[in-house]
């Protein structure tokens, strides 16, 4: 099976950012190292802070995957391969509609004028460096210009290496005869989600309708819905054109009601949203400062990726309902069991738990001596674990670094997620028991960081695990990877 | 893991096995001192039998006469002085020996008592019990043929057999007739009167263990206290030890050694033998001892300058149980004599190279003895005072105050004892467990 | 095998072996005193040994008293709860610092108690070498929980170290 996943817009790379996670914990249906996770980001407001933070780490993960922490476990065992370039924009820069229309060369004639009357000058003139500014009616023209049709009268995106590539990634795939599931995430109710979501995935059952029609390539889909508002000030009312919260609710009418009529395009489709719509502190019309913080939505977006992934091709058409069961609170028990393709079921709660102790037990007893073991400050006696595993290794490495870098960004990730709850609760891991910014745990808690369960691991019992040193496969680990995946497993809960 | 458990405690198991195995017990052996060492076993010390044989030939009469003098209340005082020790039994004898009832024996202090006509020492020594202490009261009036047959059973009687003869001679006053003397038995008359030169000496023959004969000499010497100064008494004593003191352990005292320390891993019971061990094989091991030569009254004295050093080294055949000679040749134990002091007290150092001088793998025993050379073994000064030459030469010459032969008799004793018996000044027993 | 059971069992193997030093002790000793104690009458081989085997009984129950203790500190006593203050080897060596200083303290006070033993400074040397060298300092080596099992000194040169394929 391959996996694909495309990020479409700023929610898109929300979704993507869990994912991301999700996957780091293992929680992929896929067997350890067998198949890749193909992830690709559609966005004309390349400098989108959301954006910027999700592939921060997804880049971070794509560099330390590579470490050896062997066979039989569910840690990294699956492939993240990024896109090369990772980012697709449908404009170029510093261009505008009337730029990307060729409005000039229409200028006067029927074509222009229905172009001036679809538009506003406003929209028309407007430079699309910060993506389409919340009007899905100017994505929808630029998207549709990027597309053409081909020889074959398919819908085609010619002569861009992101789509040549993918195209080709999936074709090898198919021809190994792996299954391709390809996932698109992004929001109805904005700018380039909701012109790229119905856009994108045309495209790709265009590009793809042979092996669509065979059955070896399924398209999927998280659709966000509205989960968050804001409010700008007068003077960002001034700076320009900039996406509204009013016009989320009507966008999401008028796009709901085009995929109930409409072929979408899409073999399953998740339809995610919140009653309740969290207010966004700073509003911001694009690019790095709009840097929105986790949110439940998006976690259950990239559930939803995962639930597609794992499937069955034959489970036929179905329509599934997933909500909390306490209005105030999101637990554990609200989160399915993810299905694997052994036949196989993995309990989010045990996979996440297990992965946020061993990112925290990372931060808190590794990362802060680690430097100076390695250079001799510290007598290394006083950590076995370091000299059985890592004495002589060079850790002023990529891999390592990378590492430590998505350790801050999961704990970033996990606190903003715990936080988003808006009103509500979010019992998945205990608050109270870590901080980010710098990423660190509270020792006396750490046995009980996942909400409702006492994993026993304390951070004495970790420290006698790692010291024992008893690693579950000697064979196939090596150097770094090898300490990692001890301390992996020595955060598996008694 | 499991595995390298199993050995480590398979290991274990064997060590301590070899551990357990060389501790314990080792095995216990009685040792005695072997036979060729030639001294008396250790006896149980109980209550000594006394027997007294009474001289009651009428040559004996004459010390009865006279009011005064020791003799009269000699079968009392004697009684009761034996009593003291032990169960006492009385005898006459002349020619037979026959035992006396009750306190008969009081009869002796009458002249009545005396009606035997022949002497016959030896006879008394036939019937006496070596066992027991035995005492002849007589005046020892003997030919050399007489006396040559006595000697002979002294020997094999009593010095072969480790045990002691003393004798106490005690001037008393006399009247009365000596019959039997010399070779034609002719008879002297004597009276002393109340001159102390012209008492006559009767004498007190005692023969039987050691301890006893100086446990009697002591009470004797305790009971007439009084009379000394008053009453000449004087002693000859013929003992394996010499009269010495201090002559074996556990009367030695060790003072000084040398690679060497004391032991018990085997069961000796003599207290004479004592048990050490060494340190190094290799090394020169000592011991010294301080020894005492301060004769008691009447011993042989030795020349202390003349003195015999015997050494033997035997090593215990443990499956027959007995005691096989060691020769060392050059390399046996040593033995040193140090200067005597005042006090009569000196060192004896016994040297020896373990590994040279020991049957290594074997219990050993050394026996290091000082011994005075025959010669040197002086009698009493006394004895010639109190001797009379060979009366058969001159019967003029008779002194009634003096026994004719007395020299010659004692030194009889003193020689039949050097003989038989192996008389040391000191007899050094150690056993060294080689195993 | 629980952590716990495993370190229940070094603990009688703890024992077990301070009770084979002990032998080993007695035995030293013994050979030992054949150069001091001498040829007194009341001062036998045996004699001595007598009030020797209590003496070496004690220490070596000290020694496995302290080792053992040790033991449980490492396994049961001490908390990780950061990644800072995890050295313990000053409490280890004050440890065996202290058993040392016993070894010499504790046959002196015992013949105060028992002057019938002759005492020479070849003992407190020979429970130095067995009881705390060998004793303690070999136990702690690989016997310590694994979580301190490089705090003895030269343990990581003894012990097997897990992982190693760097």
């Amino acid at each position: 099976m391959s996996y694909y996943f495309i990020s479409i817009g700023g929610s898109g790379a929300k979704v993507m950012e869990s994912l991301t996670h999700l996957c780091a914990a293992g929680l992929m249906p896929n067997k350890e190292k067998m198949s890749d996770l193909y992830v690709m980001a559609i966005d004309p407001d390349i400098g989108n802070g959301n954006l910027k933070r999700s592939s921060t780490a997804l880049h971070c993960l794509n560099e330390f995957q590579s470490l050896d922490i062997g066979r039989g476990t569910s840690l990294f065992k699956t492939n993240v391969k990024l896109s090369r370039p990772f980012i697709w924009s449908p404009t170029e820069a510093d261009m505008n509609l009337d730029d990307i229309m060729s409005y000039q060369a229409y200028r006067g004639t029927s074509i222009g004028n229905l172009y001036e009357v679809l538009y506003t000058q406003e929209e028309r003139s407007t430079m699309l460096n910060e993506g389409f500014r919340g009007r899905p009616a100017i994505g929808a023209a630029v998207m549709a210009k990027k597309a053409g049709l081909d020889k074959s009268n398919n819908l085609n995106i010619a002569n861009e290496q992101a789509w040549d590539n993918l195209i080709h990634a999936i074709q090898q795939d198919v021809k190994n005869g792996q299954e391709a599931k390809i996932f698109l995430a992004g929001s109805v109710f904005g700018g380039t989600g909701a012109a790229g979501v119905p856009t994108v995935a045309r495209l790709l059952r265009s590009m793809l309708k042979e092996y669509i029609d065979a059955g070896t390539a399924r398209i999927g889909g998280a659709l966000i819905l509205p989960f968050f508002s804001f409010t700008p000030t007068e003077q960002d009312k001034a700076a320009g054109m900039y996406a509204s919260s009013e016009n989320f609710l009507t966008n999401t009418k008028a796009a709901l009601k085009y995929y109930a009529m409409k072929d979408s395009g899409y073999d399953a489709m998740y339809f995610i949203g919140d009653s309740q719509l969290t207010a966004v502190d700073k509003f911001s019309i694009g690019a790095a400062s709009q840097n929105n913080d986790a949110h439940i939505v998006d976690f259950y977006g990239a559930l939803a990726a995962l639930d597609f992934y794992s499937e069955k091709a034959d489970s036929g058409q179905q329509c599934s309902y997933i909500s909390h069961m306490a209005d105030d609170r999101f637990s554990w028990n609200d989160l399915p069991d993810i299905k694997l393709e052994d036949g196989g079921e993995v309990r989010i709660k045990d996979a996440i738990a297990q992965f946020a102790r061993f990112i925290f037990a990372y931060v808190h007893l590794v990362k802060p001596v680690l430097s100076d073991l390695a250079s001799g400050k510290i007598k290394d006696y006083k950590y076995p674990w370091f000299r059985d595993f890592l004495a002589g290794l060079s850790i002023d490495t990529t891999e390592v670094r990378s590492f430590e870098a998505y350790a801050e960004s999961f704990a970033t990730w996990l606190d903003q997620l715990e936080h988003s709850g808006n009103n509500r609760r979010v019992e998945f891991i205990n608050p109270n028991a870590f901080t980010s910014q710098p990423a660190d745990v509270v020792p006396e808690h750490f046995a009980t960081l996942a909400v409702d369960e006492d994993s026993k691991v304390t951070m004495n019992e970790l420290w006698h695990r790692l010291c024992e040193g008893k690693l579950q496969d000697e064979e196939y680990t090596r150097g770094f990877g090898r300490f990692l995946r001890l301390l992996y497993d020595s955060c598996a809960k008694v | 893991m499991r595995k390298k458990m199993h050995s480590l405690l398979v290991l274990l198991m064997v060590l301590m096995g070899l551990i357990i195995s060389g501790c314990g017990d080792e095995k216990i052996s009685v040792i005695e001192i072997p036979k060729e060492v030639g001294q008396s076993e250790t006896v149980e010390q109980s209550a000594p039998i006394v027997d007294i044989y009474w001289d009651a030939t009428e040559s004996m009469r004459g010390y009865t006469a006279l009011q005064t003098g020791l003799y009269r209340t000699l079968p009392d005082n004697l009684g009761e002085i034996a009593s003291s020790m032990g169960e006492t039994h009385f005898f006459r004898f002349g020619e037979a020996v026959t035992p006396m009832e009750g306190r008969s024996y009081r009869s002796f202090s009458s002249p009545d008592a005396y009606t035997e006509l022949v002497t016959s020492f030896g006879r008394v020594i036939d019937e006496a019990n070596a066992d027991h202490l035995s005492i002849v009261v007589t005046d020892l009036f003997e030919s050399d043929a007489d006396w040559s047959n006595v000697t002979q059973k002294l020997r094999e009687k009593y010095f072969a057999k480790h045990l002691g003869v003393a004798v106490i001679g005690v001037k008393n006053p006399f009247q009365g007739d000596i019959y039997d003397v010399g070779v034609n038995a002719a008879k002297f008359s004597w009276d002393s009167g109340n001159e102390t030169a012209k008492f006559r000496p009767f004498y007190l023959f005692i023969m039987g263990p050691e301890q006893d004969i100086k446990d009697f000499l002591q009470r004797w010497q305790e009971h007439f206290a009084g009379d000394a100064g008053v009453v000449e008494m004087q002693y000859a004593v013929f003992l394996e030890n010499l009269g010495a003191e201090q002559t074996s352990f556990p009367d030695l005292q060790v003072t000084d050694s040398k690679n060497l320390y004391s032991n018990e891993s085997l069961e000796i019971k003599d207290k004479r033998v004592r048990e050490f061990g060494y340190d190094s094989s290799s090394n020169e091991t000592g011991l010294t001892v301080t020894c005492k030569y301060r004769p008691m009254n009447g011993a042989c004295l030795a020349n202390m300058q003349k003195l015999e050093k015997v050494m033997q080294v035997f090593a215990l055949d443990e499956e027959s149980g007995e005691w096989k000679k060691v020769d060392a040749g050059q390399d046996a134990p040593q033995i040193e004599v140090g200067p005597v002091d005042g006090e009569g007290n000196y060192n004896a150092t016994l040297t020896f190279v373990p590994d040279q001088a020991i049957s290594m793998g074997h219990v050993n025993f050394i026996h290091a003895r000082l011994a005075p050379e025959p010669r040197s073994l002086k009698l009493p000064p006394w004895v010639k005072d109190w001797n009379m030459a060979n009366i058969d030469l001159d019967p003029n010459a008779f002194d009634g105050s003096k026994t004719a032969n007395l020299q010659h008799i004692l030194e009889s004793l003193r020689d039949t004892m050097l003989s038989a018996a192996q008389p040391a000044l000191v007899n050094i027993n150690l056993v060294i467990n080689a195993r | 095998m629980s952590r716990n059971a495993r370190m229940g069992l070094y603990m009688l193997g703890i024992v077990v072996w301070m009770g084979i030093l002990g032998l080993i002790a007695y035995e030293a000793g013994s050979l030992a005193a054949h150069s001091f104690i001498g040829t007194g009458v009341n001062a036998s081989l045996q004699k001595w040994q007598g009030l020797y085997k209590p003496l070496v009984f004690i220490m070596a129950s000290i020694s496995a008293l302290i080792t053992v203790f040790w033991c449980a500190l490492t396994e049961w006593g001490f908390s990780v709860q950061s990644p800072w203050g995890v050295g313990k080897r000053t409490v280890w060596s004050l440890m065996g610092a202290a058993l040392a200083v016993l070894s010499f303290v504790v046959p002196y006070v015992y013949v105060m108690q028992k002057s019938a033993l002759i005492m020479s400074p070849i003992i407190p040397v020979i429970f130095l070498l067995l009881f705390v060298l060998a004793g303690y300092w070999i136990s702690t080596i690989f016997a310590t929980s694994a979580a301190y099992k490089y705090t003895p000194l030269f343990s990581s040169q003894i012990r097997r170290r897990k992982g190693g394929k760097n």
